[in-house]
């Protein structure tokens, strides 16, 4: 923030217009990187200090990017249907919208050739299965040695929300990224089941859990928006 | 990062709020050094990336550092900040959108930057007040110098 910057003074500092998130203006733009970089870069030749400079350009719009209102996501995901008891599987629901979103998953990392998926070391499907315990009456134990259950429920919401947005940005009509995050938290199961999930962490006996649902699983302007 | 006037009025303070309690510096320390075409450039972000399979930042915000060698490829690293207050698409996409190592190396091979550093650091930037991370930097600072580094990127999210 240009404020902080103002405040603490470092030495150097080159102020950028872009969202959180975005230090070097836009994903897949290498001139328009490079271009931050050098402009920070070039403080280093700065006769006295302290310098904070502003860059001057906003980060370029995302080619093709869709400008319909909304995420203009193909995959019309199928809503959870309730099982003879009236009542919805959580694990099976998100079992069913991971296997929907399986195909442009595959299609991303081909796209890109990497994912961020990985941090809990769980398969996908495993990291479902993990999320979804904690909605039912009996939660699963950890999976890693040294890890707290909220750490755990942690990373394997992590990769959740990472294997969604990746599955998400690989469909036709190149969606931004805030479309995708409201994509997620408004129309799919899983944004559902994190919402349900931050009201299991808040009433938690477990200090840790009450962290993650105060403040580590739930975007704050989705908070506000509920 | 961000203009506060484009955010909402509850983010806007809630940020307002974290630089009235960051910390003041008495001192304006200066240092020059030599032309950007001779600087050996390491990257330092407070992002929570680290390569894929070295150890998760921790829930509970601690000061440790994950070591990112020169030559890892951009592809492999993975990022595991507790925040999910910031845009992470645009790491998803492309990690030079957040730690521009083929962006440096690129500038390194055109000359310039004299090179790249042997070695960047991450560190998880949530842990609360920033003096904390005071004796890192300290011990970091050595780790540099070891390195022949004489510029330092520091690149937040």
């Amino acid at each position: 923030m240009r404020e902080h910057t103002e405040l603490i003074q470092p030495p150097r500092a080159l102020w950028v217009p872009f969202m959180l998130g975005r230090p070097f203006g836009a994903p897949n733009a290498p001139e328009f990187q490079r271009k931050v970089l050098i402009a920070v870069l070039r403080l280093l030749e700065a006769g006295q200090g302290p310098v904070l400079q502003d860059f001057p350009e906003d980060a370029p719009a995302p080619v093709n990017a869709d400008d319909t209102e909304g995420c203009a996501c193909p995959v019309n995901l199928s809503r959870p249907q309730p099982g003879a008891d009236g009542k919805i599987d959580a694990a099976q629901a998100l079992l069913d919208e991971v296997a929907q979103l399986l195909p442009w998953h595959d299609l991303a990392i081909k796209r890109l050739g990497r994912t961020t998926v990985g941090i809990s070391g769980l398969a996908i499907e495993e990291a479902a299965r993990y999320v979804a315990s904690h909605l039912g009456a009996a939660p699963a134990p950890s999976y890693g040695t040294g890890i707290s259950v909220a750490e755990a429920l942690k990373r394997a919401c992590d990769d959740l929300k990472a294997f969604y947005c990746e599955a998400a940005a690989a469909q036709p009509g190149n969606p931004a990224g805030d479309e995708i995050e409201k994509w997620f938290w408004r129309q799919t199961t899983a944004g559902r089941l994190f919402l349900d999930l931050q009201e299991v962490c808040r009433t938690s006996p477990d200090k840790s859990m009450q962290m993650l649902g105060k403040s580590v699983l739930v975007p704050r302007a989705i908070t506000h928006a509920t | 990062m961000v203009r506060l006037a484009d955010l909402p009025e509850w983010e806007r303070e809630h940020l307002l709020e974290k630089g009235r309690e960051a910390p003041r510096f008495t001192s304006r320390p200066w240092v020059k050094g030599p032309a950007l075409g001779k600087r050996r450039v390491a990257i330092v972000t407070t992002s929570g990336v680290h390569r894929r399979g070295d150890r998760p930042f921790s829930l509970i915000p601690d000061t440790e550092y994950r070591v990112i060698p020169g030559d890892t490829s951009a592809d492999t690293l993975v990022m595991s900040h507790i925040s999910v207050n910031f845009d992470r698409s645009g790491f998803q996409e492309d990690v030079n959108v957040v730690f521009p190592i083929d962006r440096l190396q690129e500038l390194a091979r055109g000359g310039v930057i004299g090179s790249v550093a042997d070695f960047h650091y991450a560190f998880m930037g949530a842990a609360w007040p920033p003096t904390r991370f005071e004796a890192k930097a300290r011990e970091l600072a050595g780790l540099l110098k070891k390195d022949r580094v004489d510029a330092v990127l520091l690149t937040p999210v």
